[in-house]
């Protein structure tokens, strides 16, 4: 109830639910393609490498006067040039895949933090990077926020039929003369534009657990890949700003509480499917049982 | 004579590193045959498919299908492979699967209804149009396999070419595949790859026995003969390409 005050009252926070709404829609799309092509470890390295960008963009912006350069602007570039890096060898590596990936993953990251530290003045930047801070995003922020969203909407939409087809079965969709590498490509890059997004909602060490929790949540009731997409959406729109209320009063960090939230329901709802398996119903157990015990006695 | 070629491979030679697994195959097959190739495990079967489709490039050799190279005449050639390739968790439906066949390059936006007729029209060709509408996960074995020969056959191929559609099947199962199989090859060239002695004894126009090299053996000349002979024969088949 305070938070739906505060919400009408106070216009960062409308900037805040905002921010949480938009990202959610390509959060559920991305997401979705993410899960179901079990890249996630790759999604977690351009989520990584984002850092480096949004450092460097930082130390051009305060040291070279660069004062155009807006860090998401660094964040886009870092995280395309990681994904076509990372996509790149996944696909010429296929042994050595996990360490190269991983590698990169840790030297973008390294990346961020010397240009952090290298930059003068307010050290919080680094934090609200890790942890998030969509409390801080603002007007301006919001529209850059929705050219990117409405650009990975629009192409995960367009391209449903050719993306599900390589995500599914990437040597028949090879057949049919579908560029598969490149449809790859493109996914990885998807996914970098949906991580800056979500990067502003949760921070970079905790985007992957967004972008996958309302998707697994999700897999329990979906038949098809564009089902699961609606209904992931829908959960990480009520997710991002259930977090956003919960944490408002006693002035939590909102990316840990939306993530926590997203974890409790996950947990949950893998409990909620196990329990036919742990107590199985017992009446036509007995119901078959005494053939057994009328031969006993 | 090469009019009438489907594939035409010739002097074909195919090694991984350090692992020659084709030496010098020669193989011909003609329209409207039904090839049905046998051999060991690791003898190279599922390898000469793969180049046949293009997926993998000869070391040395030439592999012509439709008398050009295989990239080129991709789109007129059916692939099924086997079903325990995929994602058992992937969310998609029997009837989202067979439309993949209609997929072609370039393609954005919804499909077309002529595409989605296709595709249903290939499920009812396979006896699976009652399952359209559920996943692909909750279909048996069976009808997993069904699914990906319809996808095959939504493509509007001349040539169908199947990795094991027999593998895993009960017998009863297996009947119905080779019937349907049977059906299809009025129309369509088919080569797949077996263990199955059925097919190789009922339906199988030519027999080609692959390990490292390639014999083939001419199935017609004893499908008129008494079934006792055709499995004896069969058999001796399979014995006989263990020693090359």
């Amino acid at each position: 109830m305070e938070f739906l005050h505060a919400v009408r009252e106070q216009s960062f926070l409308q900037v805040a639910l905002l921010t949480g709404l938009l990202a959610s829609v390509a959060c559920g799309l991305v997401g979705s393609y993410v899960v179901v092509r079990r890249i996630t470890y790759l999604a977690g390295g351009i989520a990584h490498c984002v850092l480096g960008g949004l450092g460097a963009a930082r130390y051009l912006a305060v040291v070279h006067q660069w004062s155009w350069l807006h860090p998401l602007m660094g964040a886009v570039v870092a995280a395309l040039v990681a994904a076509v890096i990372i996509g790149l060898v996944s696909l010429r590596a296929k042994q050595r895949e996990d360490t190269v990936i991983g590698a990169l993953w840790a030297i973008g990251m390294a990346l961020g933090v010397l240009f952090i530290a290298r930059t003068p003045g307010y050290q919080v930047d680094l934090m609200s990077y890790l942890f998030g801070s969509i409390l801080m995003v603002t007007r301006g922020d919001l529209w850059l926020l929705v050219v990117l969203d409405v650009l990975v909407i629009a192409i995960s939409v367009l391209y449903y039929h050719p993306l599900l087809a390589v995500c599914f079965d990437e040597e028949f969709a090879r057949l049919r003369g579908l560029r598969v590498e490149v449809y790859y490509i493109l996914l990885l890059c998807l996914t970098a534009l949906t991580v800056v997004l979500l990067v502003s909602v949760v921070g970079i060490v905790m985007v992957i657990a967004l972008l996958t929790l309302p998707v697994a949540v999700a897999g329990h009731f979906c038949k098809t890949l564009w089902q699961l997409m609606l209904l992931s959406t829908v959960l990480s729109m009520v997710m991002t700003t259930a977090g956003l209320a919960i944490s408002y009063g006693p002035d939590l960090p909102a990316g840990a509480t939306t993530i926590l939230l997203a974890g409790s329901v996950y947990i949950l709802v893998v409990f909620a499917a196990q329990l036919p398996h742990l107590f199985p119903r017992r009446t036509p157990a007995r119901e078959q049982s005494p053939s057994s015990t009328d031969t006993r006695g | 004579m090469p009019d009438d070629a489907v594939i035409q491979i010739d002097r074909l030679s195919f090694a991984y590193p350090q692992t020659p697994v084709l030496d010098e195959v020669r193989l011909l097959i003609p329209r409207g045959d039904f090839v049905c190739m046998v051999g060991p495990n690791g003898g190279g079967k599922t390898t000469l498919l793969r180049l046949i489709l293009g997926l993998l490039t000869p070391t040395s050799g030439t592999v012509r299908v439709f008398g050009r190279s295989p990239i080129e005449v991709r789109r007129r050639i059916g692939y099924m492979p086997q079903h325990t390739q995929l994602d058992p968790q992937f969310p998609v439906r029997a009837v989202d699967v067979v439309q993949m066949g209609r997929l072609g390059s370039g393609l954005v936006g919804p499909l077309r209804a002529a595409d989605k007729a296709k595709a249903l029209a290939a499920l009812e060709e396979v006896r699976l149009a009652d399952c359209a509408r559920r996943p692909f996960a909750a279909l048996s074995g069976g009808q997993r396999q069904r699914v990906l020969i319809a996808r095959a056959l939504a493509c509007d191929p001349e040539l169908l070419l199947m990795d094991e559609p027999t593998a895993n099947l009960d017998p009863l199962v297996q009947d119905d595949m080779h019937e349907l199989l049977h059906e299809l090859n009025q129309r369509l060239t088919i080569v797949l790859v077996s263990h199955d002695v059925g097919f190789v004894t009922q339906h199988a126009k030519t027999v080609v026995c692959v390990n490292r090299q390639v014999r083939v053996h001419c199935a017609s000349e004893i499908t008129g003969d008494a079934i006792q002979a055709l499995y004896g024969h069969a058999v001796h088949m399979v014995q006989h390409d263990h020693e090359h």
